[in-house]
């Protein structure tokens, strides 16, 4: 319980620990190669990662492809806008 | 045309002479795009989408920091690509110039997606059924060729 409005919290916290994720969405335009392709390239995963990845994008309309402090996510976010992506930040989702 | 060839020294263009004067039209009109009243053209939403879809603030500052970069990063890719395709560029690409086709593909088929008004499966079965947007159809559909098989042509095993 906090006084804080949930904004004022966000824009507090600081803290490294913070869970945050980096959301990646499914859109018609960009090929499932690419997407797998983009996903190796950028974030160093392995093939059956990416690809698996890439099906949850495309199957569930979504997928997280990191999790970490905000400052992290957002560059994340920023790189995958700079390869076309359509991707968010997001709190991560609470067990 | 096969529209890239892996040689011993890297990747070469092998499109031909009408595929590249297309192409070169496509990357002038998209550069006029990127430097352009990007504000009042819908197909921003797409190339610089919201980074919190659930809070408008936290996201005008995430484009506060990072819109002048992409928009920079991205006309740098289209002026790339346009100068391969103008031969001001030749030979085998680096993997500055991978990139920068990678990107600019996307981009243009992001901005070709938004004018035929595909936004889902549905949208995307309806605009290949004829009528004033058929010509433009066909030119997203082999901008995703031409994609498809440089992600290949990069990724296969040597």
């Amino acid at each position: 319980m906090t006084l804080l409005s949930p904004d004022v919290e966000e824009r507090t916290d600081t803290r490294a620990d913070t869970p945050w994720v980096t959301v990646v969405w499914d859109d018609p335009v960009n090929l499932m190669s690419y997407v797998t392709y983009v996903f190796q390239a950028h974030f160093g995963f392995g093939r059956d990662k990416a690809e698996r990845l890439m099906r949850q994008v495309n199957d569930d309309g979504r997928a997280i492809v990191a999790t970490g402090p905000r400052e992290a996510m957002e560059a994340h976010v920023e790189a995958m806008h700079g390869y076309g992506l359509q991707a968010t930040v997001d709190r991560a989702p609470t067990p | 045309m096969i529209p890239f060839v892996r040689r011993p020294d890297g990747v070469h263009l092998g499109l031909s002479s009408g595929e590249r004067a297309l192409l070169t039209s496509l990357t002038e009109q998209l550069r006029q795009v990127l430097t352009g009243d990007l504000a009042a053209d819908p197909v921003a939403g797409r190339m610089f989408p919201a980074a919190y879809p659930d809070d408008d603030e936290a996201s005008a500052e995430f484009r506060r920091w990072t819109h002048d970069d992409l928009v920079a990063q991205k006309t740098t890719n289209v002026t790339t690509v346009h100068e391969w395709l103008t031969g001001t560029r030749e030979g085998a690409f680096d993997a500055a110039d991978e990139q920068a086709w990678l990107r600019c593909l996307t981009d243009l088929r992001l901005t070709i997606a938004e004018r035929l008004g595909i936004v889902d499966a549905e949208t995307e079965e309806a605009s290949s059924d004829g009528g004033a947007g058929v010509g433009l159809r066909d030119v997203y559909d082999w901008l995703g060729y031409v994609q498809e098989h440089l992600v290949t042509t990069l990724t296969d095993p040597r």
